[in-house]
């Protein structure tokens, strides 16, 4: 549905919000190298607090390929014990060119037994890193 | 009575029995009043004031007291029993610059013919759920020329003297306008101006919003209405709400797009799938996107029949 080169190539921000078909819209993110702001809400219509989606590794790898990404928002998601380790590769930017994107995660929760991951996250994080209603 | 403790926000909920001649917080900046006669109402002059109006008797003595208030910018009338006289009143305010409707108006010729000469001095109206025709449209602008941001709603299918757009304005200052629809699909019966047309009557429109939620879970903007606005050099800002996916075949002719926004896109038709989104990915121009509550993935019939 898209080509395999980097598309709207002028996008600063992007705001999604209940979208479904999460693996298509996950590829798209990847593929705007000029994004500086996303905002993700997990949240549909029709989910519950009860079955929040999961955030995952592989979501984790497509924000990786974004080189400007300034600040992430991230709502409604079930966070992995894998993503938050995924996630501290955001310190291995170039602080000069592109430090760690801040990160809020709003109404997130973890995975059972993630403390560890989360905890390690927490602490070596070098981002601004917001968490309300965790 | 201390109105700053009363009330937490810097808004300010009247009820009758509210003494609202003491309020001096000049950091209370909007009024709501419910079920109140406003004829008690002294407002201190440094209060800027939006005024709710449920149920109320906005009195022509309480709309005289307020236009004289320098600070008055806003006035949200969700009453249609407000009366002509009270409306001409608040027009003689030299600050006021939003009127906002909500639900139907009432004694429409009088309200064009009467109220809405006084207020040529307004930026922003938004017209509730009245339904105007073209000779109101017509009438309405030559009124208010001033006007930079404008909402109103569109019906009657079929219908050329309830069009999309009036067929003359002087609405040249329009920086935002926003339709909304109740008609099942308004499309080229009742859009009868060509997309230069458009561009001539909005020379300055910047933002534009087709809203079709209003009522029907069918309602929905054809591409075609969308369409006449691609000429509109300085438009910049596209709002969809309630669309489908077929309206996204002509954001190619958008040139200039720096935002667009997608609210509740529904699937339309048998056959669509995936590639009618691609017109999206296609604006290059996009500096800002807003996708919500929009399905990706779709069944194909197609697919379904051949299993």
């Amino acid at each position: 549905m898209c080509p395999a080169t980097a598309m709207l190539p002028a996008l600063q921000q992007l705001d999604l919000h209940g979208v479904s078909d999460e693996s298509t819209v996950w590829r798209i993110i990847g593929r705007i190298s000029s994004l500086e702001r996303l905002s993700y809400s997990f949240a549909t219509a029709t989910s519950h607090q009860s079955s929040k989606p999961f955030f995952t590794p592989e979501h984790v790898d497509q924000l990786l390929k974004l080189p400007a990404l300034q600040y992430l928002y991230l709502s409604d998601a079930l966070v992995l014990a894998d993503s938050y380790i995924r996630l501290l590769d955001f310190n291995r930017r170039v602080p000069a060119h592109a430090p760690p994107p801040s990160i809020w995660l709003f109404c997130c929760t973890n995975e059972v037994d993630s403390s560890a991951a989360f905890n390690t996250f927490q602490a070596n994080y070098k981002g601004v890193l917001k968490l309300e209603f965790y | 009575m201390d109105i700053k403790n009363k009330f937490s926000s810097k808004e300010a909920w009247a009820h009758a029995m509210i003494p609202l001649g003491i309020l001096e917080d000049a950091s209370v900046h909007r009024i709501r009043l419910k079920k109140m006669s406003l004829s008690r109402l002294l407002i201190d002059p440094l209060c800027s004031v939006t005024l709710k109006l449920q149920d109320p008797e906005l009195t022509s003595k309480a709309a005289e007291e307020l236009a004289l208030n320098s600070q008055l910018r806003e006035v949200f009338i969700a009453s249609r029993d407000t009366s002509i006289d009270s409306l001409t009143a608040l027009g003689d305010s030299k600050s006021l610059t939003t009127i906002t409707y909500e639900g139907e108006l009432s004694l429409i010729d009088s309200w064009i013919n009467r109220a809405a000469p006084c207020f040529h001095g307004l930026n922003r109206l938004s017209l509730g759920d009245h339904i105007f025709s073209d000779a109101q449209l017509i009438q309405l602008s030559s009124l208010t020329p001033n006007l930079r941001s404008l909402a109103f709603r569109i019906g009657n299918i079929n219908d050329p003297s309830y069009p999309v757009l009036p067929a003359q304005s002087d609405w040249l200052q329009l920086r935002s306008l926003v339709i909304r629809t109740a008609a099942f699909e308004p499309g080229a019966e009742n859009f009868l101006l060509t997309a230069i047309d458009v561009a001539r009557l909005f020379p300055a429109l910047e933002r534009l919003t087709l809203d079709a939620s209003v009522e029907f879970n069918r309602t929905r903007f054809s591409p075609e209405v969308l369409n006449k606005f691609a000429n509109v050099a300085s438009l910049r800002v596209v709002r969809l709400v309630d669309s489908d996916v077929r309206t996204l075949s002509v954001l190619s002719n958008f040139k200039r797009l720096d935002e667009f926004a997608l609210h509740r896109c529904r699937f339309v038709g048998r056959y669509e799938h995936k590639p009618a989104f691609a017109p999206i990915w296609a604006t290059t121009s996009l500096r800002k996107l807003s996708l919500d509550n929009v399905t990706f993935r779709y069944v194909s019939c197609v697919c379904a029949d051949r299993r």
